[in-house]
């Protein structure tokens, strides 16, 4: 390591929390996709983060976690889009997002 | 060695292209998918015959991670687990496909994107497995996971699979990003994220070479929740049951077998050729491994005894096995092979006649099928000796083989796990593994019972129609598990040279 | 590690006091109270607003926004393709890359197409 990333990973686990916290607390499916969306991305600060204070390239860092930061965006935009979608179909049948009511599925 | 380099990467770009062809066509054919299925189906056998081939090239016995070819810097390496994987993957899918029409006439659900979802879901496995890099695994777990979604909630005016949608959505986004957050860290620890790089450094522990120990095992440690959220590991298994009740019942045969092994095999390869380097680090991990499976079997056998649902017991019984599989690797703690997974072999010899009793068991549940909301609860099976012999001779096949009884599949894959995991050194988690598989015969049975002894429903006969697929896909899977169960040598022996001959 | 947590705290401690500090300010030094009206009106200079803005969006917004979002995200690859081909232009190795990213382009192509088909673009449905 050149350099400490620990003040950024401390700050991406602390999202990380706030992120988990908010899919575990929260009721509303959109809010829990914005919670999972913040949980992604704190990932994201982290990969960049460590890429940019590992050794090599005289000190700039390996761009391995920067690519991977792209990887996730788009694969978190396509998990998003589909997770929006099965929101809406609820939402037809429900009106409403609260996912309390979903429960025709216990026991 | 036969390098075929780019040809490497076909058992997952055969199934892709295949997808998205047929996808394209999916909004423009009429509710007349004949076809549609009929060129899914047919994809899927090439997926199958690809890896078979690739696999008869390299010659079926030898290391398992002997390469048969690299593709892009190790994104895609291709060896003898990615094959037998691969071939799992397809007979998975193909499985479900034959009975996937029968399912949709009787729920009357006219979706022609369901058969394409299927070929691109194998593609995401293959990718999963035939992959030497921890961003590529990623990817591949990525595009299953995703195309599962679609394919849970594809009926979208039915509030139960939407519902199972939803679930399977958040709790599997939660756990993805528990990945994305483990691959960060590990990528602190090491500097790299493929697996070779991943085990030097591993390898470095002692040296000073690892930048830090505890950023390693944060990463494992979220790598491994992640894992278990997608095998359904207790204390990560609450989706299980719901999504396997409200999916579609072809796809949660699928779902089962198909993103089990997937993940199992991901697991296989991440833990035996990543971080089994070092003592220490394989000291930290394999208590949790143990922990982990000793919860899935006697929760996962203990909960399944109070269902009324066949789909929700069949989920219940997937949580047991994903126990009993995880058991498989545990590394041994002394002997020649101290350190290592000597149940790798055990572990995919199970994944295979799993497969084969489980999507068996599915099917049946799948013909079930109707508008009626209790379609598969317990009181429609009562009886089904008396109408549908045959039928009910499969299910209490594949009951009997989930349950481990003698000439069956299920028995002879029970019976080599727990001949590893007492040769890795672990009598008492082999005991506890008997004691639960022991609770576990009993709702089976309660099943069996209903099925050859009650009486059945007056129309229970006029509502159960067996297309042909739909037999071809029980025969196939019924000959499968007493194969298994009577010449395990067959699948096996190639299996344990392999890994024994890999220092497994 | 020290130095570096010693900047986090600061800049944490900055991340707390300043916007105590801005509503401080406005609370003392700004209007206690609107002295006319229209102050107190959406748009502070008398247009009234037809209804409210808290009703309930058509849910087409929402489906336009998530297939925008797709093609949208993808486009974030083709940025750092063109740097590097750039400078591979010519070789092999730049003619294999560019393939590789019209491949890219045409599995895209093909959920562009599906999505056509199944007449999501189509806004009055």
């Amino acid at each position: 390591m050149v350099g400490d990333p620990g003040p950024y990973l401390l700050l991406a686990a602390v999202l990380f929390v706030i992120g988990a916290f908010g899919v575990i607390s929260r009721r509303g499916a959109i809010t829990i996709l914005m919670s999972i969306e913040l949980m992604l991305n704190s990932a994201n600060l982290a990969l960049i983060a460590v890429s940019r204070f590992l050794p090599g390239d005289g000190g700039a860092g390996v761009p391995d976690g920067q690519v991977i930061g792209f990887l996730v965006l788009a694969i978190a935009a396509a998990e998003v889009a589909v997770g929006l979608a099965i929101v809406i179909a609820m939402f037809r049948l429900r009106e409403s997002v609260d996912v309390d009511l979903a429960r025709l599925l216990r026991w | 060695m036969p390098e075929f380099q780019h040809f490497a990467a076909l058992p997952t770009l055969v199934p892709a292209a295949f997808g998205l062809v047929f996808l394209v066509f999916a909004p423009f054919i009429g509710s007349d998918k004949k076809w549609m299925w009929a060129f899914t189906t047919a994809a899927m056998g090439l997926t199958i015959l690809i890896p078979a081939i690739i696999l008869s090239k390299i010659g079926l016995y030898g290391d398992v991670l002997e390469t048969a070819g690299v593709a892009g810097q190790y994104m895609v390496r291709t060896d003898r687990l990615a094959l037998w994987l691969d071939i799992l993957f397809g007979i998975a899918g193909l499985l479900a496909l034959l009975v996937t029409p029968a399912y949709l006439e009787r729920a009357n659900s006219h979706r022609p994107e369901i058969y394409p979802l299927f070929l691109i879901a194998v593609s995401g496995m293959t990718a999963m497995v035939g992959s030497d890099h921890l961003v590529m695994i990623f990817v591949g777990l990525e595009v299953l996971s995703i195309t599962l979604y679609v394919m849970c909630g594809l009926a979208r005016e039915r509030a139960v699979q939407v519902e199972a949608a939803l679930k399977y959505f958040l709790l599997g986004a939660f756990s993805t990003s528990f990945l994305v957050f483990g691959l960060a860290l590990i990528l602190g620890a090491t500097g790299r994220l493929d697996i070779p790089g991943i085990a030097g450094a591993v390898l470095g522990v002692g040296a000073g070479t690892l930048w830090n120990e505890t950023l390693l095992l944060a990463g494992l440690a979220l790598f491994l929740i992640a894992f278990a959220f997608k095998v359904g590991a207790v204390p990560f298994h609450f989706w299980v049951p719901d999504v396997y009740q409200g999916a579609p019942t072809p796809v949660t045969a699928f779902m089962a077998a198909g993103t089990k092994a997937a993940a199992f095999g991901v697991l296989l390869r991440v833990l035996y050729a990543g971080f089994s380097g070092a003592e220490t680090i394989v000291d930290r991990w394999a208590p949790v491994i143990a922990g982990l499976a000793v919860a899935t079997m006697v929760v996962g056998n203990v909960l399944a005894l109070v269902q009324t649902r066949v789909k929700r017991l069949l989920a219940y019984s997937s949580v047991a096995h994903a126990g009993y599989l995880l058991l498989a690797l545990v590394p041994a703690t002394s002997g020649a092979h101290a350190g290592e997974i000597v149940g790798g072999p055990a572990l995919l010899f199970y994944l295979f006649t799993y497969t084969f009793m489980t999507v068996g068991a599915f099917i049946v549940a799948a013909l079930f099928q109707s508008d009626r909301e209790d379609a598969d609860h317990f009181a429609q099976f009562a009886g089904l000796w008396h109408r549908r012999p045959l039928l009910a001779a499969a299910m209490g096949v594949f009951l009997l083989s989930l349950t481990g009884i003698p000439p069956l599949g299920g028995f002879t894959g029970k019976y080599v796990i727990f001949l590893s995991v007492l040769d890795a050194g672990h009598p008492v988690l082999a005991a506890i593994m008997a004691i639960a598989a022991v609770i576990g015969a009993a709702y089976y049975l309660r099943v069996l019972m209903l099925m050859f002894i009650a009486q059945p429903e007056e129309d229970l006969a006029a509502r159960l129609v067996t297309p042909g697929p739909a037999r071809l896909a029980l025969a196939v899977a019924v000959v499968a598990t007493f194969v298994l169960g009577i010449a395990p040598f067959v699948l096996y022996d190639p299996l344990l040279t392999v890994m024994r001959a890999a220092a497994f | 590690m020290s130095q570096n947590l010693l900047a986090f705290s600061v800049l944490a401690a900055l991340a707390v006091i300043t916007p105590i500090a801005i509503l401080g300010l406005s609370y003392v030094a700004g209007p206690a109270r609107s002295r006319r009206v229209t102050d107190l009106t959406p748009y502070e200079c008398g247009v009234k607003p037809y209804h409210s803005a808290r009703g309930r969006f058509s849910v087409k917004f929402y489906l336009v926004a998530m297939l925008f979002i797709i093609f949208d995200v993808e486009a974030v690859f083709i940025y750092p393709w063109a740097r590097v081909l750039r400078e591979r232009a010519g070789t092999p190795e730049g003619w294999f890359l560019f393939w590789v990213m019209m491949i890219f382009l045409g599995v895209l192509t093909v959920g562009f197409v599906y999505e056509w088909g199944r007449g999501a673009l189509e806004w009055d449905r």
